[in-house]
């Protein structure tokens, strides 16, 4: 028995190692001073210096990308919620014919190779003068968020009971006065984690992007690659780079946790 | 078939909370014994402590004298069929065989065993069906049959009758009833079903708050009730009390409620040393009543009637005091005045802290 | 001025999506068929050309090579990560402390960027300084050429994807085996069965639909992987790790071929359309019913 548990803590700790490790690495390597990099075995402890962050910042118009990314997520997240909440409702709450049908179209776009349906948005960006806008880039990723807000809020919105929306319209709230004074005020810390979890995965987002920016649009993702072809040795300076960009989602994840499995798996595990 | 011994078995989930409070209970070889209780009392917990699947804060449990305390569920080779219908996500078939099939019995037997048990509860007819798909009722049949399908050394039924349906619930009474005579196995039934207990079990223990109250035979609980808790616990609806006092009058002895008072001249030897203050106790099935006047019984006013199955439940006004009385017959109505006798020997009596005394 | 109905309301309200869907999807897909019968180049003008640029792609054996790497990247990474997944979760139903500890670790590569974690592979995986093979070295296995020879670099794309997806499976798969009734547990134990056994017989099939969802998501996934293999290789060396997704951009951006780009990318929709199809067969009405 007590053997038994310790083997099972000892297999857990490797894997949680394996994927802990990666992670561990780009910020070790992220505050390594340029002369410990290239040293095996590895540096574990050495003096932490900030030369990497202060390279990747000034340069190669990081600021510039870091507000792409920041204000695309933003808006994309927002204008989806105001065009999906209320669908969302709808849908829920109300007779509508083909509803299963609407649902599972919606639901369809997440399955879709998007890296294959955007090129049209290629041709047609490029024609309609919307390449390597923000403005272009806004418009695909409400169509990547709307299928998350659609189906997460769906499962909030059917948790609370219909009885007690009836009951305030009965004493006298408009349907519109139900859902915004009753209904989204029950659901706010799953809205909350659903506008998270769009926010990571807009911020994420690569393979648009890279198919519908160049340098004016562009978002820290793709940029990344960037880093990649003119940083190249410089395991610092990238690493730093990577820290930048994906920490804030790393603090964000874990503040939604529990909601983020609910969200990968559209709302399956509650 | 063993006989089971909690010796002074106390339970304490997390810190707190006290489910079991000094338990002990003896479960002969081969009896069918209730566990009766309100919710809350500790009857699945002394449940789970017999089965192997909690291990007792204190105390010992024994098994034919042998301590299993430390022995697991499996060591202890116990069956048990829950409240909650636990159904394994299989066929019928598979779900009975399962239990033979981690034991390892060869299949011919399997397969013998397997169709015997279904044919016990009489689910032949859906052996090949998934199990989850059946109504509450056949798949707490499937549970039991997955439990007989295997020679436990005794089996523990936690309340199973309470989630399906009252047509299978008889039917599966009189089904458990039989095996138990046919299999003499030692039996151990979870029940706050009254009803349930008096006809299924030999003996039947009553808890309350974790605390083993008092473990007889039906009768015998019926009649000598050893606290006010079981008098009251015990019939449908139980006993009711009367704060009485004891008086001497003309040499004879009697238990004045004030409205009204009974004789106990016969037993008054016994009273007399607890003091003035006692309860009168009597079960509404035992009181007379008559729409006549008769000598010796004291009136009432009768201010309800109701039908209880094939009885009226009377209501009876007297003074502050009001009396239910449970009859087969009778002419007295609503608003009638009603005459009221307590045989003396269906009286009992019990001391101000509520202990039986006569 | 006629009030509108309250139900014309909801109506337009549930649409909008549609329009938006069909002005953004339907749309888009129409002009990639149409697309894929031109010889159009960057550039270009489109020039019909029948089902030439078909002709081409069912010709192409690098179409089949794709095909067959993309295949073989999905039903592994998949494999692993429902073996591996599954052991992970198995444990973290048995263990009585640090479950929030793992929890929190296992949601690290699902949050972190795809693009920079392939690139963060990239550099582990070097073959000088990389730590993997420093790594593999302790224990006594010699430094590989991962990323530089086109077995290797599969196998790294594979590793890659099962680091990130695996506690997608673990915690999926967790979080369902703990809304279990502890009665199921309990029973299975007491009709004399083992930990393993009760897992594998009676609490895996408990959670089938769950199972059936992350599986299909995963599939999808894996078909149309982009980010992490393209920041890590770039589909290479040479066309190793050139999955469909990565075929279809290169076509299209570094060659410069826009009708061929949209008889790959049409071909694609149509494949995936198919799978999905066929996969959300149980996955689907698991899902509605979630
Ligand atoms: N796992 C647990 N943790 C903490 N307290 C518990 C736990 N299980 C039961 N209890 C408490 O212990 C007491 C006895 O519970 P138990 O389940 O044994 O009652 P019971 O007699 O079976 O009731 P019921 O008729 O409702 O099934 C209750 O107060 C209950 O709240
Ligand atoms: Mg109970």
């Amino acid at each position: 028995m007590k053997l038994k548990t310790l083997i099972f803590y000892i297999l857990l700790a490797i894997s949680l190692l394996f994927f802990i490790y990666p992670v561990y690495f780009a910020f070790n390597l992220a505050f390594m001073p340029r002369a410990a990099i290239f040293q095996l075995p590895p540096n574990y402890i050495f003096q932490p210096t900030l030369d990497n962050f202060v390279k990747v910042i000034n340069s190669w118009e990081f600021s510039k990308y870091l507000m792409n990314s920041t204000i695309v997520s933003i808006l994309s997240v927002t204008l989806s919620l105001i065009v999906g909440l209320p669908a969302t409702y709808a849908l829920v709450r109300y007779d509508i014919p083909k509803k299963g049908t609407i649902l599972s179209m919606i639901l369809g776009i997440r399955f879709l190779p998007i890296t294959s349906v955007a090129i049209p948005f290629y041709i047609m960006f490029v024609s309609l003068g919307l390449y390597d806008t923000m403005f272009g880039l806004l418009l695909t990723y409400i169509l990547l968020n709307l299928p998350f807000i659609v189906w997460l809020m769906r499962g909030y919105i059917m948790d609370v009971p219909t009885e007690l929306e009836e009951s305030y319209e009965v004493d006298g709230l408009s349907k519109t006065q139900v859902f915004l004074r009753i209904t989204l005020p029950l659901v706010y810390k799953g809205l909350l984690a659903t506008v998270l979890f769009c926010f990571i995965f807009t911020w994420n987002e690569f393979g648009i992007a890279l198919l519908l920016t160049g340098t004016n649009a562009r978002t820290l993702p793709v940029q990344s690659l960037q880093f990649v072809a003119s940083l190249g040795l410089d395991w610092g300076a990238l690493c730093a780079a990577a820290v930048l960009i994906a920490s804030p989602m790393i603090v964000f994840g874990l503040l939604i946790r529990r909601y983020l499995i609910r969200g990968l798996s559209l709302g399956a595990v509650r | 078939m063993v006989e089971i011994f909690l010796d002074n078995v106390t339970h304490i989930y997390g810190k707190e909370v006290k489910a079991l409070d000094s338990t002990t209970l003896r479960v002969e070889n081969g009896s069918l014994i209730a566990l009766l209780g309100p919710s809350g009392c500790g009857k699945t917990t002394t449940m789970r402590i017999i089965a192997g699947l909690l291990r007792p804060t204190s105390g010992r449990v024994y098994f034919d004298n042998v301590d299993v305390t430390e022995r697991s569920s499996q060591e202890r080779n116990v069956a048990m069929v829950f409240q909650f219908i636990v159904i394994y996500d299989k066929t019928v078939f598979e779900n009975i065989e399962f239990p033979l099939l981690v034991r390892k019995v060869p299949k011919e037997e399997r397969i013998k065993r397997v169709k015997h048990a279904a044919e016990l509860m009489g689910i032949s007819n859906v052996l090949n069906q998934q199990a989850r798909k059946l109504d509450p009722g056949t798949r707490q049949k499937v549970a039991l049959a997955r439990a007989f399908v295997r020679q436990p050394t005794v089996f523990l039924l936690d309340e199973p009758l309470t989630n399906v349906d009252p047509q299978t619930r008889l039917e599966l009474r009189k089904i458990i009833k039989e095996l138990q005579k046919d299999l003499h196995q030692t039996m151990i039934y979870v029940t706050h079903d009254q009803a349930e207990a008096l006809t299924l079990s030999e003996k039947i223990a009553v808890m309350k708050d974790g605390k083993m109250i008092q473990y007889d035979t039906p009768e015998a609980l019926y009649d000598k009730p050893k606290n006010t808790f079981v008098a009251w616990f015990i019939g449908n609806p139980g006993m009711q009390f009367f704060d009485v006092s004891l008086k001497q009058s003309d040499g004879a002895f009697l238990l004045d409620a004030g409205e009204f008072s009974v004789d106990v001249s016969n037993v008054s030897g016994q009273l007399v040393k607890y003091g003035n203050e006692l309860k009168l106790g009597i079960r509404p099935e035992n009181i007379q009543v008559s729409s006549q006047k008769k000598v010796g019984w004291f009136n009432t006013k009768c201010t309800m009637v109701e039908r209880v199955g094939n009885m009226h439940l009377l209501t009876l006004g007297k003074g502050r005091l009001e009396i239910k009385a449970k009859i087969k017959e009778t002419d007295v109505r609503e608003g009638d005045t009603a005459w009221v006798q307590f045989p003396s020997e269906k009286v009992r009596v019990y001391s101000k802290a509520g202990e039986l005394i006569i | 001025m006629k009030k509108i109905s309250f139900r014309s309301k909801t109506l337009f309200l549930a649409l909008i999506p549609m329009i938006y869907l069909y002005g953004l999807v339907i749309y888009p897909f129409a002009s990639v068929i149409y697309y894929s019968f031109f010889s159009y180049d960057i550039g270009g003008t489109p020039v019909f050309n029948g089902v030439g640029n078909y002709i081409q792609l069912f010709t192409d054996p690098q179409f089949y090579r794709t095909l067959g790497l993309t295949l073989s990247y999905s039903i592994l990474a998949v494999g692993a990560e429902f073996l591996f997944g599954i052991g992970l979760a198995y444990l973290l139903v048995h263990i009585s402390r640090g479950r929030s500890v793992a929890t929190s670790i296992l949601i690290l590569p699902l949050v972190m960027t795809p693009a920079v974690a392939g690139i963060i592979w990239r550099i582990m995986f070097d073959a000088g300084f990389g730590h993997v093979n420093f790594y593999l070295s302790l224990i006594g296995i010699p430094g590989q050429k991962w990323l530089i020879r086109p077995t290797e670099a599969f196998i790294s794309t594979v590793i890659v994807d099962v680091w990130q997806w695996t506690p997608f499976v673990t915690l999926v798969t967790f979080a369902g085996l703990t809304t279990l009734p502890v009665e199921l547990v309990e029973s299975a134990y007491i009709d004399g069965a083992s930990e393993f056994r009760t897992f594998k017989d009676i609490l895996l099939p408990r959670i089938r639909a769950l199972l059936y969802i992350i599986l299909f998501l995963r599939v999808i996934d894996t078909l149309k992987i982009f980010d992490t293999v393209y920041t890590m290789t770039g589909g290479g060396p040479g066309t190793a790790t050139t999955y469909m997704s990565i075929f279809n951009y290169l076509n299209l951006m570094t060659f410069y071929h826009i009708g061929y780009g949209c008889t790959i990318a049409a071909f694609f929709i149509v494949l995936m359309n198919v799978v999905v199809t066929v996969l959300s067969k149980k996955a689907g009405a698991a899902l509605f019913a979630a």
